[in-house]
């Protein structure tokens, strides 16, 4: 199967505050309409997303953080995840059940942005607009570092880090 | 005609004589909130979506019926004119039982694009829960007063429109009702003439077509404009 | 001393209970509760809505099944409008019914019980979930994952989305399906069905690894009731009911569902919010019976696809005839899957399923309908009464797990006694109990209509109905 380059899920209640912030980002790049990224918006992961994620290289998951306290982007690995039946499925829970059932997991990362607030209704953080913009640009980067000539990615990697599959 | 020059929003407009706030903000391209409002209607200021501030102190007008004067100063969109319009939805919703997941006109409601669109996430006021009766008299309509907002869109496009005037309201305050004819079952009405006027004008679930299922009301509210352009211009356009 | 054991949350079931274990004065159980501590209130509400858009409304008891939901409310609705829906309408909602037979039992197998099946009961409780499943065998349960992929695929082809589709209507169905679709989910089919047999090759393993669960997970004789169609064969949309007894002799057949009132009632106990339906003739409780995948397969005269057909004669002949422990509800969902995608098959190869002529459109000509379908769980009644303009002026719902209810208790009072001695209860028993009540797939937000968490946990008291000590685990710990 050819594999399609970028897929970036934002995650999140869009009724439950800040929690909407990861699904924000993602409509925001959606909008931008950037070249072999594929945008997923959703309100949470189930088993059935690794389905999805094994036809990418890349994959990004965008997603509130309520102990945050910046915007932050890192390679996220799928090791050491032992989770119970529930209705709640991290990115690593995914990334772990799609490596134990495929023998591989795309290169990942998990980009947060802090929450304060996930009481009822919209999100109605005043940095919210900001905290945004800032992950869209870090995300940016990252699709540009890995696609783009060296020069551009010491750039990128000190900005990010180098994401990695393990 | 005489021509009005007035601001709105720190823009120089100008309007015809007689022209409302709305109008000349539509004219300019500014949006203000409507729900009572229907094109080729009458206009009666009930929802007081539109509100305005006007002059200096910034007195509350409703757009729809204020109509421009020379060097009025308008402005469409204050954080205080956001919060009552705001809450002019939530008091809509806590008057009625307005579900949205199992209406008729779920995806197609004019009130829920307006909840949407200015911002209504949660309800801050406590519902009323009334006991209301669904009306399925009628061969073809039904009316389900649990989600009836009083914009008497039907009983004016019934009266100004088709001209049978089969639709009014009674009562007062929280007991007013939408009644067809001296307040009998819709179906046993002696002056309706099943046009269907009143189920294209109406913007919410309120009245719908017998036998519609969950989101499968859609309304076509461009037919009113396609009538009146029909009767005033002998035009046909579709 | 007389005590009494509750086990709360029951984990790894859809909606959450309770479970009261008495023991009697020399410590071995005397008896057994399956509470079920909600309410909803469903039938209440209901009252004065319009009959058209019940389906939707009830189609919000559950999301885990609301297509059960959706089909039961518009059969109802057909038998008031009087009408005989257009037969593409038969075929997109049968094909609707099978996807939702397919996730359901995909669910139920693959995610919520194969982790003990394929691991062990007492098998470290951490590890004993998918995860555990998937680094174990990984074939096993990406297989699973992706045939509750493709039942939900065939949903959202149909339906538009996932989970609520409001497709479904009184008089047929909104919308055909597009060719397009048709030609993908034609391509997922082998994969599906190579799936299941992978999974009935391990069950039959696991057949001979467990004995005594086989023994003591719900091994006693009751009715089994279910829907048939012509010449007896295995039925889930239209059809009449079959009971049979646990030889499998026929006990009633050719009953209208329509009048299951005149042969099932509904009794009420004061621990549990969900009703214990009966079989009338032999009164309460004598006329418990079973539904679902387990009765199903034992009313039926066959599957009639062929694959499936070949895994029910040699089904028959492990199980001895009719099958009577609860344990094998397991591989009995298994061979549902398995008929199911056979029929999803030959239904996407009917040219009906694109036809334009797909809805009938009628008033009100009925003022009472009962709808009938086979809900993954077991079989669904929908019973509505109208006033003359078509507004709801009674609603029952007779929900699969419900009439399951009398079975789940006897089969937690029989584990209970068969694993529990004296006053110590190893995680691994706790386990079994849970399997025990996992095993007939209960669904307990449909059965109860009820909302939200409902804790398991298991309370130890004296024959006073003082506690002495309880253990508590978190549904999510």
């Amino acid at each position: 199967m050819e594999k399609k380059t970028w897929l970036i899920i934002g995650i999140g209640n869009e009724l439950a505050g800040d929690d909407a912030l990861g699904r924000q980002v993602v409509e925001s790049l959606a909008k931008k309409a950037l070249p072999g990224v594929q945008i997923l918006s959703l309100p949470q992961l189930t088993p059935e997303m690794t389905e999805h994620l094994r036809c990418y290289e890349q994959v990004i998951f965008v997603d509130a953080d309520v102990s945050g306290q910046e915007v932050a982007l890192r390679p996220l690995a799928s090791e050491g995840i032992r989770q119970p039946f529930s209705h709640l499925w991290s990115p690593q829970a995914i990334l772990a059940l799609l490596e134990m059932t495929t023998g591989s997991v795309p290169q990942a990362w998990l980009a947060t942005l802090p929450a304060r607030d996930l009481g009822f209704g919209k999100s109605r953080n005043e940095f919210g607009a900001e905290l945004v913009a800032e992950a869209v640009r870090l995300i940016e980067v990252l699709i540009e570092s890995q696609t783009a000539t060296p020069r551009h990615l010491d750039e990128a990697t000190r900005t990010v880090g180098s994401g990695t599959s393990k | 005609m005489a021509v009005r020059t007035l601001t709105i929003n720190e823009k120089l407009v100008s309007a015809p004589e007689g022209a409302t706030i709305l109008q000349a903000a539509r004219e300019n391209g500014i949006d203000i909130p409507t729900l009572c409002q229907l094109d080729g209607l009458s206009t009666v200021g009930a929802c007081r979506l539109c509100l305005v501030e006007v002059g200096p102190s910034g007195r509350l007008q409703a757009a729809c019926v204020t109509q421009v004067a020379e060097e009025m100063v308008v402005r469409t969109e204050t954080p205080k004119l956001r919060e009552y319009r705001k809450m002019i939805i939530e008091l809509l919703l806590t008057e009625r039982n307005h579900v949205c997941a199992v209406c008729v006109a779920n995806h197609h409601c004019e009130l829920q694009d307006l909840a949407v669109k200015l911002g209504v996430d949660h309800v801050r006021f406590e519902y009323l829960h009334p006991h209301l009766a669904v009306d399925v008299s009628h061969e073809l309509f039904g009316i389900d007063h649990n989600r009836c907002v009083l914009c008497t869109r039907c009983v004016r496009i019934c009266d100004e429109i088709e001209g049978v005037h089969t639709w009014d309201v009674s009562g007062r305050g929280t007991n007013a009702r939408i009644i067809s004819d001296l307040n009998q079952p819709w179906g046993e009405s002696p002056t309706c003439t099943s046009c269907g006027k009143c189920v294209q004008a109406c913007p919410t679930g309120a009245i719908f077509r017998q036998g519609s299922t969950v989101a499968e009301m859609e309304k076509d509210r461009q037919r009113l404009r396609f009538l009146l352009t029909a009767r005033e211009k002998r035009e046909w356009l579709v | 001393m007389s005590r009494r054991i509750i086990i709360d949350p029951v984990t790894r079931i859809e909606g959450h209970a309770k479970i009261s274990i008495f023991l009697d004065d020399s410590g071995s159980v005397a008896d057994a509760w399956f509470h079920v501590a909600e309410y909803r209130g469903f039938e209440k509400f209901c009252e004065g809505r319009p009959l058209a858009e019940m389906a939707g409304i009830t189609a919000r008891v559950c999301g885990i099944c609301p297509v059960s939901h959706l089909l039961a409310s518009v059969k109802a609705a057909d038998r008031i409008l009087a009408v005989s829906i257009p037969p593409a309408a038969v075929k997109l909602r049968r094909l609707l019914n099978l996807a939702q037979i397919v996730q359901s039992h995909a669910l139920s197998f693959f995610h919520l019980s194969a982790p003990d099946l394929l691991l062990g009961f007492d098998s470290e409780p951490t590890k004993r979930n998918i995860f555990g499943l998937a680094s174990s065998d990984p074939e096993t349960a990406r297989g699973g994952i992706r045939l509750r992929q493709f039942g939900q695929e065939i949903i959202e082809a149909l339906g538009g989305q996932k989970i609520h589709p409001a497709w479904v209507a009184p008089g047929g169905v909104r919308g055909p399906l597009s060719a397009e679709r048709r030609t993908y989910l034609q391509g997922r089919l082998p994969e599906a069905i190579s799936t299941v047999q992978r999974a009935l090759g391990l069950m039959k393993q696991l057949l001979d690894r467990y004995p005594e669960e086989t023994q003591s997970f719900g091994n006693f004789p009751t009715l089994f009731l279910g829907l048939v169609g012509p010449e007896g064969v295995w039925e889930h949309y239209d059809g009449f009911l079959r009971i049979t007894d646990s030889t499998g002799n026929i006990v009633a057949d050719g009953l209208d569902p329509a009048r299951y009132q005149d042969f099932l009632g509904e009794a009420v106990e004061t621990w549990s919010y969900l009703k214990s339906p009966y079989y009338k003739p032999l009164g309460y409780p004598d006329g418990i019976y079973r539904v679902g995948p387990l009765a199903r397969l034992n009313i039926c005269s066959r599957l009639d696809t062929p694959l499936a057909d070949r895994e029910l004669s040699e089904y028959r002949q492990r199980v001895g005839g009719a099958a009577t422990s609860s344990f094998y509800y397991h591989y009995a969902r298994l061979i549902e899957i398995l008929t199911s995608l056979e029929r999803i098959g030959r239904l996407l190869d009917d040219p009906d399923v694109l036809s334009l002529r797909y809805r009938a459109r009628a008033g009100i000509n009925q003022l009472e309908g009962v709808g009938c379908s086979e809900a993954p769980r077991g079989t669904l009644f929908h019973h509505y009464l109208v006033n003359e303009d078509g507004l709801i002026q009674k609603v029952n719902l007779l929900i699969a797990t419900g009439q399951n209810n009398l079975a789940m208790n006897r089969t937690v009072a029989q584990i209970a006694k068969h694993w529990i001695r004296g006053p110590d209860i190893p995680e691994g028993v706790l386990n079994r109990i849970e399997a025990g009540i996992r095993a007939f797939d209960p669904c307990l937000s449909c059965s109860t209509h009820a909302l939200g968490r409902m804790p398991l946990v298991i309370e130890v008291r004296d024959s006073r109905g003082t506690l002495l000590g309880t253990r508590r685990r978190d549904a999510t710990s």
